[in-house]
């Protein structure tokens, strides 16, 4: 069992648990559209969600944290892997990616996402309250007054002024439209939401706006959030266990307090160790990596990271480290030199 | 661990070599004239930046950050937009007034210029040589076979691995990274006075910008130029700044060194923009915000431009705009723009 299967959470079992997950994108060449090889976006990948809780899935770009997140959805369908997801407590859990698209369709509403850019994942042309209420009228949860009260309550919600339901998005501000974003995804009372980079396209200002709101929704409705991300010190504030992606795998996951105070796979070194810090009178120790991240077309034998990993061995490029235990079942990390 | 590079605050060794000012900015207003009206993107910046430092250049989307620089190189179009007032003297010279054919040889030469995106700033058909060159012989004069010398050793510089091969690449070959340091080759190709780098990190991923601030910082030290460095993150401008103009709304409202500002930053802005980061809170403990968002630049408020966000405003903050007024004299002097320092420092 790999580097995730601690349990997340923090009463019992968690809400949603994925193992092996992955998924390949294949290139096609030619006329014939032969397969020529594969992007190994997410190449087996285990992560735990518990109750009320945020869990971070942070890596720099093309690591596979966004396909991950998409494929735990269903919003891509994935190669490989199981997302069981208890919705309720001592029931059976339902693998959400063994189930055909109809099979899916009731559990949809608990499982929401929030996009980066808010810019482009509203609609132009449909206004904001239609854009909030249009899930609820797929799914039959209401229509006539009721369904514009609860547009109302979700404008609330997310501290936006009813009468902004007859506007379009363009005439609001970026972190206006990603409480419309938000108000969405609350819609049909989700209990777990990915947070794609939800913050990351905001200014300073406007971005702790949106993650107090973010926290504040989690106490008062009890959600879970999967918080993709890239931004150490925004992850560092939000979430509650992180877990750490490079060229497809989880190569470090633990609680923040931990990953933080002891990281352990040199890659998690080094990148918290490159996070700029308001700080200027720290003295900085930086771990500098050299070169880029590899394609995931062809990653490295071994070890994925052992081409910029500063302590690389000649045993890393024979075998992929398995993941190994650091303590009390809250951390874990993947790296022959432990 | 042997491969751990340490080093400390640049402010702290490569303090400024002489405190000759290299880049004066004086009340420079440029706006924007359009059917909607007209939008002050600029509206009285004034700050110094010294020679062979850096000065970081702070702020929010539309604070005006990326025009001032712009403006710095007449690079503004026009229409609809237009210096209207102030000026900008450059080594004495006031560049708010210079010609065209005098700014064509300053440009590249003396001040050049990266951006954030090095995808659209690069040209898709040539090769990287190939536009590396063309600076070099538009501006130095130089034979086409001394230009790629020229170029080859650039390349090797800002560290692109086998410059060799790499020279006759084209950008979509390379990663955002290599393309970052293409760019930076090709503006250091003339051996500027001044880089000014508008967000040059803020497309990388984090350790490509460690990277890319490593080596811009790099080669500050080695060619004793200056930078304008432009950014919204904090975090980059305490790790490479040594002063730091926080703009808002046009204007700048707080200018410092890097240390006195983040150490007791002064202005209401300034201390709710630090408050916002999640860097410097507790987790458990609440954020605080900045209310509201940053208002139009048609539509700028009366007096202090701050004031409909301030949580200390008064009747008389919308009447009088305060002045840029200096509370230290101490590393370049502090100063803020603000009636209310007093509560402000209670905040």
């Amino acid at each position: 069992m790999s580097a995730t299967a601690q349990t997340g959470g923090r009463d019992g079992a968690p809400l949603i648990e994925v193992e092996g997950l992955v998924k390949h994108f294949p290139i096609r060449k030619g006329v014939f559209s032969r397969r020529a090889g594969e992007v190994k976006a997410v190449d087996g990948i285990d992560l735990a969600v518990g109750r009320r809780e945020t869990v971070a899935l942070v890596g720099e770009s093309g690591c596979g944290k966004t396909t991950a997140g998409r494929a735990i959805l269903r919003l891509i369908e994935p190669t490989a892997g199981s997302a069981r997801y208890r919705p309720d407590q001592g029931r059976p859990a339902i693998d959400l990616l063994a189930l055909s698209q109809r099979e899916l369709r009731p559990y949809r509403r608990d499982l929401q996402i929030i996009f980066q850019d808010p810019f482009a994942s509203l609609n132009p042309r449909i206004t904001v309250g239609n854009t909030i209420s249009e899930a609820l009228v797929v799914h039959r949860v209401a229509k006539g007054a009721d369904l514009r009260e609860r547009v109302d309550s979700l404008l609330e919600k997310v501290g936006m002024r009813p009468e902004v339901a007859n506007r379009f998005p363009h005439e609001f501000s970026g972190g206006q439209r990603q409480r419309i974003g938000i108000a969405r995804a609350l819609a049909l009372h989700p209990k777990f939401i990915v947070c794609d980079e939800a913050v990351s396209a905001l200014d300073v200002s406007i971005q702790a706006q949106i993650i107090n709101l973010l926290k504040d929704l989690q106490a008062e409705l009890g959600l879970s959030y999967l918080f993709i991300a890239h931004d150490l010190s925004v992850v560092k504030y939000l979430s509650d266990r992180i877990a750490v992606m490079y060229l497809g795998r989880i190569v470090e996951t633990g609680t923040t307090r931990e990953i933080f105070a002891h990281p352990a796979h040199p890659y998690t070194k080094a990148l918290l160790s490159a996070v700029p810090r308001p700080d200027p009178t720290r003295k900085r120790i930086r771990i500098p990596l050299e070169g880029d991240v590899p394609s995931p077309i062809d990653p490295p034998s071994g070890c994925h990271f052992r081409t910029r990993c500063p302590v690389a061995e000649p045993r890393c490029k024979e075998s992929y480290p398995a993941a190994r235990d650091l303590g009390g079942g809250i951390h874990s990390a993947a790296c022959h030199l432990l | 661990m042997s491969s751990e590079l340490q080093s400390a605050h640049p402010s702290a060794t490569a303090r400024r070599a002489n405190e000759r000012p290299l880049l004066e900015i004086r009340d420079l207003a440029t706006h924007f004239f359009s059917e909607e009206g007209v939008a002050r993107a600029v509206d009285g910046v004034s700050f110094t930046l010294y020679e062979g430092e850096t000065l970081g250049l702070v702020g929010e989307s539309g604070c005006g950050k990326s025009v001032t620089a712009l403006s710095v190189m007449r690079l503004i179009p026009d229409p609809p937009g237009r210096i209207v007032a102030g000026r900008i003297l450059f080594q004495g010279e006031d560049l708010a007034r210079a010609s065209q054919a005098d700014m064509r040889r300053i440009r590249g030469n003396e001040i050049s210029m990266i951006f954030q995106e090095p995808m659209t700033a690069l040209n898709p058909v040539y090769t990287v040589g190939d536009q590396i060159q063309e600076a070099i012989v538009l501006h130095q004069g130089l034979a086409a076979s001394a230009a790629r010398e020229r170029s080859l050793s650039m390349l090797e510089k800002v560290g692109i691995p086998s410059p060799d091969a790499r020279i006759d690449e084209y950008p979509h070959q390379m990663s955002g990274g290599m393309r970052q340091r293409v760019m930076i080759a090709m503006a250091m190709s003339c051996d500027p006075r001044l880089l000014i780098a508008d967000e040059p990190s803020t497309a990388l991923d984090v350790t490509i910008q460690a990277q890319i601030l490593d080596l811009i910082r790099q080669l500050q030290e080695e060619e004793g130029m200056s930078v304008m460095l432009i950014t919204h993150d904090l975090g980059v401008i305490a790790e490479t700044a040594h002063h730091v103009a926080v703009m808002y709304a046009g204007k700048v409202v707080e200018y410092a060194g890097v240390v006195p500002l983040f150490g007791r930053p002064r202005h209401p802005y300034t201390i709710g923009l630090f408050r916002s980061l999640p860097d410097l809170v507790a987790p458990g403990e609440r954020l605080s915000t900045i209310p509201g968002i940053v208002p139009s630049a048609f539509h700028f408020p009366s007096g202090c431009r701050f004031r409909t966000r301030c949580p200390i405003a008064t009747e008389r903050c919308a009447r009088e705009e305060p002045p840029l007024t200096q509370v230290s004299d101490g590393d370049g002097g502090h100063t803020v723009a603000c009636h209310h320092l007093e509560q402000a420092a209670r905040l």
